[in-house]
């Protein structure tokens, strides 16, 4: 059941929200909760039954260890509590990749049965993982299991995210506000809600059809040239942009329309001027848990500068291999940590010559940045090492500039460099283009829905500063009537777009 | 104090408003024929087919005994050419294998004992895994992404002009003379199938996977190999393809029983078996009709 789907908007959502508010008034906040749980859970099962078990057992099981750290502040504890949830993200997650290269390493011919990957276990993993932590580093246990159990599996934020920490959430549960319906709440909720729909189902889904003919063909090992590369390469950056944070977006609007607060996760990545920058931007929980779990842990900027390049690398390699288990995610992880680098080097080069960032420089820095991340997106989407290769060999001009030859009359000057062939000369749809401008566009100049609704704080802050940055000049949300029509017409457009056959990309992760 | 509740209900109200009257539409017009309550004489079938064929066809599907599947030409198997048999045509013009193998699962609902699956050359290629069925699927799932689809009201809209002001939405003849025709389909028409003509193996593996599930379920499953001219079947020589034709033809020869029509002979030879160089008359359909039921009724008894 996807947040894109009929079942959740027309049946889930709505019977859901009802009897949580009704439930709160009739009887207790408590009980709400304990509803809250259930659907939760019915949410998930819903994907596969069976699995219920795997994320009961899961919360079962780190909800005891939570206390029992708690109790001993015991290393060993911490430490099988940590292997035990790995383990079982390996076995789900990693054991045919691992047999895999480890057949064609040692030329031995294991073979293991597919092994179906849950549903949000890589999300559900990390979140717990952390509250491990924390409680071993001192943070109080959670000490009712409804309330743990809610933490992990609050619908809005179990399948896909934001990774959310127990201090920003538990405080919230306790709350009985939070079960009271509030119409602000409600209509900035639902206002998130139908503008993350709108994301995913109308734009993100709409430039996807521009981008996978690109990276098929790249796949199956067809030459694929100049701007057919760009095109595929442009549009799929877009589609998993619009499509992630449309999710995001989605899933704070639920939040506040159950009364919880989610952090934020995207804060207009692409407008990013460097790349440290786009990581405090892009699926920012998942930033924060790496930077907090891992790379303080491997000992930061802390231990030297060749160690921090080291802990940088190993960092993003790990979480290059969280969104999936293939070499393809390894090397997005790698060449992201490699940007880090060098972004860090450049920094202390400016800071050591004290020079003055101006105008031209921010600039420079976005479209640079901008170009990186695509670039690394080859490899992300790509499905195949094969199929990454033949796009970056479009990309950077290896096999030549072919253009749709309808395009010749305007832009015959460029005929030196290319070549107009056939009605048809390519992969890359040439309707993609207006999408490619309108898309980008949006991504560069637009403020996100949050920042244009933060006068309501829709989303927690996650010490990134994210309310307290200049505001834009794009007209702020207001519950005024022409709000309400562009939101209207949002919601029908994207709700008249819904049958259209579409998954999260972030869902495989 | 901001409104919040006039907000909502703007919201709300709109969008609600907007989205029964979009589905009231859908529900009246019913342009693909899902529920058949209303009928206004509209050509829905001939807008509809050309909107999304395959959309069209599972809303008419009502689990015969024997399916066809496969592009154009498993298509002009009409199945009124199928006398004495519940046969269903579920083929579509411009369709892929991809398709044929998501139609056949669709099909399947347990009523199902034989399946003739149209396997021309240019459509046994990794290189076209156009998929249409899913899309098409998705639409028909269920009543509220039928009568909530903006298809839908298109075609609704469509059928009524047609209707109304005698607009015609029918596909454009080619304003090419039958000789011009021909040698278009020979030339850009066969480089944008053998060009990129690749090695199917996903393709293979989902052809097995069928044909292993027909085999433990009772289904018969006849593989038909469609007619070319001869103009047609020379140019395998001239894209280098003959080794890759051969070893399709041996491969499909061992998936199962094959009904193959792509011979050079007499037939081949004579155009006036041929609207082109890849689609036979209507006539030769009909005969080949009678060849499948004579086959199909051979292998009952």
């Amino acid at each position: 059941m996807l947040f894109n789907s009929h079942l959740f908007v027309f049946c889930f959502l709505p019977i859901t929200l009802v009897a949580y508010y009704l439930i709160s008034r009739v009887m207790s906040h408590r009980f709400s909760l304990v509803w809250l749980v259930f659907a939760s859970l019915f949410y998930y099962a819903w994907w596969n039954p069976k699995y219920l078990i795997l994320i009961l057992g899961s919360i079962g099981f780190n909800y005891l260890f939570g206390r029992l750290i708690a109790q001993h502040s015991n290393r060993f504890l911490i430490t099988i509590g940590v292997i035990t949830n790995l383990g079982a993200l390996a076995w789900f997650k990693y054991a045919g990749f691992l047999v895999q290269n480890l057949n064609v390493v040692a030329d031995t011919n294991f073979h293991l049965q597919t092994i179906i990957l849950p549903l949000a276990i890589s999300f559900f993993t990390f979140q717990q993982i952390s509250y491990l932590v924390d409680v071993y580093r001192g943070t109080e246990p959670v000490s009712n299991l409804l309330y743990y159990a809610l933490f992990v599996s609050f619908f809005p934020q179990l399948i896909a995210g934001p990774i959310v920490h127990q201090q920003e959430m538990l405080p919230q549960f306790f709350k009985e506000q939070i079960s009271k319906f509030s119409q602000e709440k409600f209509a900035v909720g639902m206002t998130l809600f139908f503008i993350g729909l709108f994301k995913k189902v109308v734009l993100a889904d709409s430039v996807a059809v521009y981008a996978s003919p690109v990276f098929e063909a790249a796949d199956q090992g067809l030459v694929i040239s100049f701007f057919e590369a760009w095109g595929g390469v442009l549009a799929y950056t877009y589609q998993i942009y619009f499509d992630f944070s449309g999710y995001s977006d989605m899933a704070i609007g639920l939040g506040c329309m159950f009364g919880i607060k989610l952090p934020i996760n995207f804060d207009s990545p692409y407008q990013a001027t460097n790349i440290i920058d786009f990581w405090r931007r892009w699926h920012m929980t998942l930033s924060r848990f790496l930077k907090h779990y891992l790379y303080f842990l491997l000992g930061g900027n802390r231990c030297g500068r060749n160690r921090r390049y080291f802990n940088l690398i190993v960092t993003m390699t790990l979480g290059g291999l969280w969104h999936g288990a293939g070499w393809n995610f390894i090397i997005w992880g790698v060449l992201h940590g490699l940007f880090l680098i060098i972004n860090v080097i450049w920094r202390s080069w400016r800071s050591a010559k004290n020079r003055v960032v101006g105008k031209l420089e921010i600039w420079l820095g976005r479209v640079l940045t901008f170009v990186s991340v695509v670039m690394a997106w080859i490899f992300f989407r790509a499905t195949s090492i094969t199929g990454a290769s033949g796009i970056l060999k479009g990309a950077t001009g290896q096999n030549g500039a072919i253009l749709d030859d309808r395009l010749e009359p305007v832009l015959s000057w460029l005929s030196p460099v290319v070549q107009f062939e056939g009605t048809h000369a390519g992969y890359f749809n040439l309707y993609g283009v207006p999408w490619l401008i309108v898309l980008g566009l949006v991504c560069w100049f637009m403020p996100n829905p949050v920042r244009m609704m933060s006068r309501f704080r829709p989303a927690l802050d996650i010490g990134t500063g994210f309310y307290d940055r200049v505001k834009t000049r794009f007209p702020e949300w207001q519950p005024n009537r022409r709000w309400a029509v562009v939101v209207a017409v949002l919601a029908v457009l994207a709700i008249t777009h819904m049958a259209r056959v579409s998954e999260f990309i972030y869902y495989q992760f | 104090m901001e409104n919040f509740s006039r907000y909502i209900k703007t919201v709300l109200a709109g969008m609600v408003a907007v989205l029964l009257l979009l589905g009231c539409f859908n529900w009246v017009i019913d342009p693909f024929n899902r529920n058949k309550k209303v009928d206004f004489g509209l050509p829905k079938e001939a807008v509809s087919s050309l909107m999304n064929y395959q959309m069209y066809k599972i809303l008419q599907y009502d689990s015969p005994s024997i399916i066809i599947l496969g592009d154009s030409r498993s298509d002009v198997l009409r199945a009124e050419y199928f006398t004495d048999e519940n046969v269903y045509n579920f083929s579509y013009g411009g369709g892929t294998l991809y398709e044929a193998i998501d139609t056949f699962w669709f099909a399947n609902q347990g009523n199902l004992k034989a399946v003739v699956l149209g396997v021309p050359f240019c459509i046994y290629t990794e290189a076209n895994s156009v998929n249409r069925f899913p899309a098409a699927r998705q639409v028909t799932r269920n009543p509220l992404s039928y009568y909530l689809s903006p298809l839908v009201t298109k075609s609704g809209v469509m059928a009524l002009l047609t209707k109304y002001t005698g607009r015609s939405f029918k596909t454009e003849r080619p304003e090419m003379s039958r000789e011009q025709f021909w040698s278009h389909q020979l030339g850009p028409g066969t480089s944008m199938y053998y060009d990129m003509w690749s090695e199917p193996k996903v393709l293979k593996s989902r052809l097995i996977e069928m044909v292993e599930y027909c085999d433990d379920h009772d289904i018969e499953l006849l593989f038909y190999i469609p007619p070319t001219h001869q103009d047609l079947q020379d140019k395998l020589v001239e894209y280098q393809l003959v080794d890759q034709y051969n070893s399709y033809k041996q491969t499909i020869n061992n998936l199962g029983t094959v009904l193959d029509y792509d011979v050079p002979g007499e037939f081949a030879s004579d155009r006036d078996n041929f609207l082109d160089p890849y689609h036979c008359t209507k006539e030769a359909a009909k005969d080949i009709a009678a060849d499948i039921i004579g086959l199909l009724s051979k292998s009952r008894n």
